[in-house]
């Protein structure tokens, strides 16, 4: 495209960017006050959902950065390069000092096509070069600002490539809103799954063809008699190692029965599930604690710690080691089948 | 006509006939064959009843002539009766009867219901009873998801709070133009009966206008068709509801017959039947079903008709004709009001719905001044089978809206913290004609007991990729 080119000097009346200081004027009402947050990459249109108000000192320095319907908005510090125009109805309007106001001859460009023309990397990009790139905070100056040069094709062109890019930014717009909706709900569909899961929902279909499957209180009976039997196994176990045997039974009323649970409170299950703690069916024991006469010895074994553990599975690319006698080791070991709960410790706080 | 008291508590008969129901279903008979049965079985009853045997039915056709057999020979004789019942000459016999088949296989279960019907008092609250069996019946058969046939039923609570916005009157043309089983049409006879002590209150030739042409509408499916002229019938409803395509040369028919008011849900997706729009009076020429229904809509109404329509999201901000077609609403009719539902209240569990209310005016130009929006959906219980959607969560907005049927009465702008705001037709039109207009914000699910069902978070999860997907395929074609 062979477009005669201007700069924007050449093609407005006036480039200037917002005073500083104005601080002191912030209010709850009266004029808005523009900042950078106000603009945004998607589109030339403020977004004015936050927007500050101040009541501007009188004088020429408040009159100065006053704006008008067709004055176009750009940063330039921090952020560069984000665009707005001023539409109409906006009633008393100033910028901040990190935007840049610029206002256009009547009949050079038409302010639309000008801030598209802004906002095209191309252009822009070219004259950000020019500003020291990689710096923490770059920012364009107003004299680069003035330099900048812009396509002036003829009035009708500009027209239409308005209409196209309001029209096809529009459904970039409307693809992306719907985009950032999704990984919300997709966590909330794994939280939903979960609950119909524990309901029962998931396997509803299961249990009315199969009517006649073992209820889940047989098979806690079962697991009641098995921890009782593997306790009494330990016991005795602990005798024999003290080369003793026990004399009569007694020792058999030890054993801690676990309560059963109290399901007034708790939701309603499925006809064949039940309730159970969690020690009634399994046993739970806490970690092995490191400390530093354990931090190495004669048998360094690998063990999982919180940065370990995730929900959806278990890292193990940075696993550390402790000593363990064999004693400890043969307690602490971990089993296929295991369940690891993080109990404690956030795992930003972990080295 | 015979003064009768509001239903009841279900009668006998009543129950005995979904005792029955939930036998059948054992056997794998569906809600929808077992009302169609029904649907069958009654209307002989009912001509019999009705004394209009003779203009109607030949004697071999009768009602008694199913009652005097028993046990082979009757079910025989009642699969060649629906047969010949099909080929009739009577028009509304033939509506009914035209394609159908029996899905009964045991002679003792048609005598059960043959001796269930015979033992009905026609003229009792047990008929009336029968009517709410046969919604509630065809509710069922909504709720069975696989079915599909819940695109043919709009929720009761929304069928009643629109018909109590539009407040439907004595002696004005109602339409449906996508009539499913009839349920506004008939919710908008209840409402007209119980404002006139069941016609009672009107003269004898408006209680007949009322009776044969105040409802009038068009229904595409013949099955469904059906079911909607029985469930009419029940309801001592005989209008015109047309079979056909709204959305096709018959539409611009149906649209001559202007309305008064307008009440339509029209069908979700756009797999329904029917294929592209091929009405040629469209301004706005449109392959999006539900858009292209506004515009007939709109176009059907009197110049001061009014109208409720159910819409999903993308009728309220899809870009291009769908902008076009707002607008021309806008122009052309008062958009006074509009309600944003919650999901999980329809058959397809993700939608997200919305009414719009709208007024034709007298002129054709800036007829919309300002619209006020309700949000039903911020932070509304999770609708379903757990939480089911009731008349009661309409309280708030059927107060807000007001008792002018269009939406005149005094309202105010509950903030930016409340459900009910307005928004100027100038509000509307910097934000390119979008009517996707939400203030509330939402507090995200944390309890379990507000999770949404899995399959309902699926739906939406798909709705907004294919939003985006149909952004993107936009932008590929004006690329192009």
């Amino acid at each position: 495209m062979s477009w005669p080119t201007r700069t924007l000097q050449e093609l407005a009346t006036l480039v200037t960017s917002g005073s500083r200081g104005w601080g002191e004027y912030y209010s709850d009402e009266g004029a808005l006050f523009l900042r950078v947050g106000d603009l945004n990459r998607l589109s030339i249109e403020l977004d004015l959902r936050s927007v500050a108000h101040v009541r501007p000192p009188v004088g020429a320095e408040g009159a100065r950065t006053m704006l008008q319907e067709g004055d176009i908005v750009m940063s330039i510090t921090a952020d560069v390069g984000m665009v707005g125009v001023v539409p109409s109805g906006l009633g008393d309007a100033y910028v901040n000092q990190h935007l840049a106001l610029v206002r256009l001859k009547p009949e050079s460009l038409l302010p639309r096509f000008a801030a598209y023309a802004l906002l095209n990397p191309e252009g822009l990009q070219r004259a950000v070069q020019g500003i020291a790139y990689g710096a923490t905070k770059a920012s364009l100056s107003l004299s680069q600002l003035r330099e900048l040069r812009l396509p002036v094709p003829p009035i009708e062109v500009q027209r239409r490539i308005v209409a196209k890019l309001d029209e096809m930014l529009a459904k970039t717009r409307a693809a992306r809103e719907q985009l950032e909706a999704v990984p919300a709900l997709v966590e909330q569909y794994r939280q939903s799954v979960l609950a119909a899961a524990f309901r029962g929902d998931l396997t509803a279909d299961w249990r009315k063809k199969n009517p006649d499957v073992e209820p889940a209180s047989k098979l806690l009976e079962r697991i009641r008699i098995e921890r009782r039997q593997k306790w009494e196994a330990a016991e005795l176990a602990k005798f024999k190692a003290k080369g003793k045997s026990p004399k009569d039974d007694k020792w058999k009323s030890k054993y801690v029965e676990p309560e059963p649970v109290d399901t007034s409170d708790l939701p309603e299950l499925p006809p064949t599930w039940c309730w159970a703690r969690v020690d009634e069916a399994g046993q739970v024991d806490l970690g092995r604690m490191r400390s530093p006469d354990n931090h190495s010895g004669a048998n360094n074994k690998p063990y999982l710690r919180v940065k370990n553990v995730y929900e959806d599975r278990i890292d193990t690319s940075d696993v550390m080691t402790m000593h363990f006698s064999e004693e400890e080791f043969d307690f602490y070991r971990l089993i296929a089948g295991d369940v690891l709960l993080n109990e404690g410790q956030s795992r930003e706080l972990e080295s | 006509m015979v003064r009768r008291p509001m239903a009841t508590a279900t009668t006998d008969i009543v129950q005995k006939l979904w005792n029955l129901c939930t036998l059948l279903r054992e056997d794998g008979v569906t809600y929808h064959q077992y009302v169609t049965e029904l649907t069958y079985l009654l209307f002989l009853k009912m001509m019999k009843e009705q004394k209009r045997e003779d203009c109607v039915l030949p004697e071999k056709q009768r009602w008694d002539s199913l009652v005097k057999r028993e046990g082979v020979e009757q079910l025989e004789h009642y699969r060649q009766l629906l047969l010949d019942l099909g080929k009739s000459k009577n028009k509304l016999v033939k509506d009914i009867y035209e394609g159908a088949q029996t899905t009964v296989k045991h002679p003792k279960t048609l005598g059960a219901l043959v001796r269930h019907f015979d033992e009905l008092s026609w003229f009792s609250e047990e008929r009336e009873n029968l009517g709410d069996l046969y919604e509630g019946l065809l509710q069922k058969n909504a709720n069975e998801v696989k079915s599909g046939a819940g695109q043919y039923f709009t929720p009761r609570p929304l069928v009643t709070a629109m018909v109590q916005c539009l407040k439907p009157q004595p002696g004005e043309l109602v339409q449906d133009p996508a009539a499913g089983t009839a349920g506004f049409l008939i919710e908008a006879d209840r409402f007209i009966k119980a404002n006139t002590d069941n016609l009672f209150d009107l003269p004898a030739g408006k209680q007949e206008f009322q009776k044969r042409q105040a409802f009038y509408g068009m229904e595409l499916v013949d099955e469904t068709r059906r079911l909607a002229l029985m469930n009419l019938l029940l309801h001592d409803i005989e209008g015109d509801l047309r079979a056909g395509d709204t959305l096709s040369p018959q539409g611009a028919e149906l649209a001559k017959t202007k309305a008064d008011v307008i009440l339509t849900n029209p069908p979700f997706g756009t797999k329904s039947g029917g294929g592209r729009p091929t009405r040629d009076d469209f301004t706005f020429p449109t392959s999006n079903k539900q858009l292209a229904f506004i515009e007939h809509v709109y176009r059907a109404l009197k110049p001061g008709g009014r109208a409720a329509v159910v819409v999903p999201d993308n009728v309220l901000f899809e870009d291009g004709v769908g902008r076009q077609i707002r607008a021309d609403l806008m122009d052309k009719c008062d958009l006074h009001t509009v309600l944003r539902l919650p999901t999980g209240i329809f058959y397809a569990q993700g939608v997200k719905t919305n009414v719009l209310f709208f007024t034709r005016g007298a002129t054709d130009k800036g007829n919309t001044k300002a619209t006020w929006f309700f949000d039903m959906r911020a932070n509304m219980p999770a609708f379903g089978k757990r939480t089911p959607f009731t008349l009661e969560h309409f309280a708030e907005f059927l107060k807000a809206y007001g008792e002018d049927a269009n939406g005149k009465s005094k309202r105010k702008d509950q903030g930016e913290e409340g459900r009910w705001r307005k928004f100027t037709r100038e509000a509307i039109k910097e934000r390119n004609d979008n009517l996707d207009v939400a203030w509330m914000k939402d507090d995200s699910h944390t309890d379990a007991d507000d999770l949404p069902e899995p399959e309902v978070v699926l739906a939406q999860i798909r709705e907004k990729l294919e939003g985006a997907l149909a952004a993107i395929s936009a932008l590929e074609q004006s690329a192009a």
